[in-house]
């Protein structure tokens, strides 16, 4: 099973091919993105398991391609070379969008840095990474109180993305990741809780391997929450990144305008270029350069997540579009506050224009919880609930959704 | 639905077959699995319309009998398929010749775009008309997928299996009377019958309109009478869930254990060889069977993949799915449905003073470990004194699995399927599937908040 890929060789090939295709199809442009990836991945499905290993090899290539008429196009399939190439700018050319429907813009020339390559781009052994999971679980069982892993997964990939498009568009990222899920299982006072966890990091050495044992205080046995009692609603760093991009997502879309009230502790910058972002890059995958934008001040909105330098692809078989993937809150000077309830988890349900909060929620004293972890449910709209960020506490914490925040505090 | 699809080429059975046995050590569950896949997607709004037309080839290796090791390459050729079942791991030498595709394996027609667009048209230009001078903006997407699959095991015929399925959705908002509102119509696409477009843009329309007068929900406590399909996706979550194969059930579900009953009049089934995402064989060959898994309202089965029958003692059932060959197989529902009961669906409505009557859900969450399910019911009416009233605006309902096997109240003769579509996701892995269900009646439900 291979381990490398040969980002160079890659460039140059999909540069051939796009000189050729260019040449012989009739459009009046084309964009080539090619997509190579070695994936490692090691998992068990229940307690009872042995562990699995998952080595793969996959690559597919999209077209983007404007036809004479001046119409947008899109297809994309598995695998590489003149043939796929040829078969798929076929397809695009059979169906080209409507003349009025937008594409994503088109990259004129190369970026300024379009080599991004990590510095250390390899991916760890299947035993290195099977190590790491057995020490995983057994780390989380060594904090007692009856917590256990019931499923548990974790995955390594080295990812070549190449782009070449016309005007000298050649660009291409190489990247080594590795993620870690689990669900783990803790008694509580009221029967067993389950708890899903989801790292992300560069290295399997810079995934914190501690990182299911955590930071959530113990079960409290007691009574329940005393009725009518209004605490700020802390939301440490990997519930607080759910919010943040659902916040983003719904106050901060492209064309969404300045001027919104928010909280003190919406304080929030859209930041590819940050330094050891998980999901940073010099180019979007568009071609065009990308770079940092606010996108609120602590005062009320100032920014939206923008068109060119902010494209990206879920996958290669998806068109760009704009996305916030780097999203930064700045920490404040606060610390929490020492009588708040903390959130355990949280799922956000849009319904129409509002949204229903589902989470799990103990009361802290001091710091300390004095209540059984409690459901909670709210019904806020984004925007008032943009107005409750009342600041940002603690340090902040890279999560597996490349959002990077404190703690935030709600005020309520 | 699945289809009858020809066997691979000569070429590619002769690589499968190599592949699969190595000599002194072949398991019996080892399998190689290739995957030939396209996806067709249109989009259709006032702008114009959006053709993404994708497409998916890829093999993968499974070995050993537990612990499995999987590897999998895409766009494979055949005579690279020995190298990617070489021990120890060959390195580059699984890697196929660079420059160019290799051969496809089935020999299958595109989804056809051009009807599916003329589809689209028409129907937008149905829900125009229907709408009338009401302002309207209307959105449809047609969704297709077509995948073809061979599956090799160790002393056995190679086995192929095709599964479709295409479907249309519209989406209506409309602005009348000072007020705003949302509805949604879809169906699944039969190609044995045209596509007629004016009932399902008509009914979408009208809906729009009657949820002008939308209220809030009541909170708490309430019956929910779910329409005719809708409650499948109910019992999807709670039962299906609980019963697949390889213990996503805890202890805390009331049907981890076989002593779970219910009403005696619920039968739920899975039939993966009915519905939208329908297969005859699974991803590891077995051959597909409707699966009982409540029977005159007690726990009567469970659905397997190869490894969670074997650790059962049971037989394998067909169950064992992946969302690609870059997955790994688990038990997974195909069409899961409530068998109709014998109740006429307007006098389920009758008995109720003061319920809501689920006409459509998006989205659900199981919550396997407290036995129970969040549902997001986007379109529901309120039931007063037996009778329909006004729409009830986006709310969440909860059920528990120990309240729904309590509680079932009628069940009624008008089964039918996905009248709501969607997807399961499971550790990551998005399947279609189908649900079914008649008119059906559950007592115990908590609308939030």
């Amino acid at each position: 099973m291979r381990r490398t890929i040969e980002a160079d060789a890659l460039l140059a090939r999909l540069t051939q091919l796009h000189h050729r295709a260019s040449a012989r199809s009739g459009a009046r442009r084309i964009e080539l993105f090619h997509r190579a990836a070695v994936t490692l991945r090691v998992g068990r499905r229940d307690e009872r398991g042995s562990l699995t290993t998952h080595e793969g090899f996959e690559e597919g290539t999209a077209v983007r391609l404007e036809n004479r008429a001046g119409r947008h196009a899109f297809s994309a399939g598995s695998g590489s070379g003149e043939s796929v190439t040829e078969r798929l700018i076929a397809a695009a050319l059979d169906r080209p969008w409507g003349a009025g429907v937008p594409g994503a813009p088109w990259a004129a020339a190369t970026p300024a840095e379009p080599r991004d390559h990590d510095e250390h781009a390899d991916l760890p052994a299947p035993d290195d990474l099977a190590r790491w999971l057995e020490d995983a679980i057994d780390r989380l069982a060594a904090c007692g109180d009856g917590v256990r892993t019931v499923r548990c997964g974790v995955e390594a990939a080295l990812t070549v993305e190449t782009l070449v498009g016309a005007g000298g568009l050649a660009a291409s990222r190489v990247r080594s990741r590795v993620w870690a899920t689990a669900r783990i299982l803790r008694p509580g006072a009221a029967g067993q809780r389950e708890a899903h966890h989801a790292a992300a990091a560069r290295s399997l050495g810079a995934l914190p391997v501690d990182g299911w044992a955590l930071d959530l205080p113990p079960e409290v046995p007691g009574r329940g929450r005393p009725d009518g009692r209004r605490l700020p609603l802390v939301l440490p760093p990997p519930p607080a990144a759910a919010l943040v991009q659902a916040l983003v997502g719904a106050l901060h879309a492209p064309g969404a305008a300045p001027g919104r009230p928010v909280g003190a502790g919406w304080r929030v910058t859209e930041d590819p270029r940050a330094a050891g972002a998980l999901l940073g890059t010099t180019f979007d995958d568009a071609g065009f350069p990308t770079r940092a934008r606010r996108l609120a001040d602590g005062g009320s909105v100032v920014g939206s997540i923008g068109s060119e330098g902010f494209l990206r692809r879920a996958s290669f078989r998806d068109p760009p579009v704009p996305t916030a993937a780097c999203l930064r809150i700045e920490p404040g000077s606060d610390a929490p506050p020492p009588r708040a309830r903390l959130a355990g988890s949280l799922r956000i349900h849009p319904l129409d224009d509002e949204w229903l909060l589902e989470l799990e929620t103990t009361d802290l004293e001091d710091r300390r919880p004095i209540t059984p972890w409690q459901e909670l449910v709210l019904r806020e709209t984004p925007e008032s609930l943009v107005r409750r960020c009342a600041a940002a506490a603690g340090p902040p914490r890279s999560t597996h959704l490349g959002v990077v925040t404190p703690a935030l505090v709600l005020d309520y | 639905m699945s289809g009858r699809i020809d066997a691979p080429t000569a070429e590619w059975k002769a690589a499968l077959t190599a592949a699969v046995h190595r000599p002194g050590r072949t398991a019996s569950t080892d399998l190689v699995f290739l995957e030939e896949r396209e996806d067709l997607v249109i989009y259709l709004d006032e702008a114009g319309v959006r053709t993404v037309r994708t497409g998916l080839r890829g093999v993968s290796l499974r070995t050993g009998s537990g612990p499995y090791r999987y590897r999998a390459v895409s766009d494979p050729e055949p005579e690279g398929l020995a190298g990617l079942a070489r021990e120890p791991a060959p390195g580059r030498e699984a890697e196929k010749a660079r420059g160019d595709a290799g051969p496809w394996a089935f020999d299958a027609a595109p989804l056809p775009a051009g009807p599916a667009t003329r589809a689209l048209e028409g129907l937008l230009g149905a829900a125009g008309s229907a709408a009338g001078p009401d302002r309207v903006r209307l959105r449809a997407r047609y969704v297709g997928f077509d995948q073809r699959v061979a599956i090799a095991r160790p002393e056995r015929d190679i086995v192929a299996d095709r599964r479709r399925g295409e479907r249309i959705r519209l989406e209506v908002w409309l602005q009348a009377r000072g007020a705003a509102a949302f509805a949604v119509g879809e169906l699944r696409i039969d190609r044995d019958r045209p596509f007629d477009p004016v009932p399902l843009a008509d009914r979408t329309v009208e809906r729009a309109r009657q949820r002008l007068d939308a209220r809030p929900a009541p909170s708490g406590p309430s019956s929910a009478v779910f329409a005719a399909g809708v409650g499948g996706i109910v019992f999807h979550e709670l039962v299906g869930h609980a019963l697949e194969g390889d213990g996503a059930a805890t202890a805390a579900s009331p049907l981890a254990g076989e002593d779970a009953t219910a009403s005696a009049a619920l039968r739920v089934i899975d039939d993966p060889r009915r519905g939208r995402g329908a297969w005859t064989v699974d991803d590891e060959g077995q051959p597909a069977r409707a699966t009982s898994l409540i029977d005159r309202g007690k726990v009567s089965g469970r659905l397997h993949d190869l490894r969670s029958a074997r650790e059962a003692g049971a037989a394998p059932t067909g169950h064992g799915r992946r969302a690609s060959y870059r997955e790994p197989v688990l038990p997974r529902m195909g069409c899961t449905f409530v068998a109709a009961g014998d109740a006429e669906p307007a006098e389920i409505l009758e008995g109720l003073a003061d319920a809501v009557h689920v006409r459509r859900i998006e989205g659900a969450v199981a919550h396997t470990v407290s036995g129970s399910a969040t549902f997001r019911v986007v379109d529901a009416d309120r039931i007063l004194r037996g009778r329909l009233a006004e729409p009830c605006k986006p709310f969440l309902l909860r059920i528990g699995a120990a309240d729904l096997l309590r509680g079932i109240g009628a069940i009624g003769r008008d089964l039918r399927f996905d009248t709501c579509i969607g997807s399961c996701v499971r550790d990551g892995q998005p399947l279609v599937v189908s649900v079914g269900a008649p008119t059906i009646c559950l007592p115990l439900t908590i609308l939030l908040p």
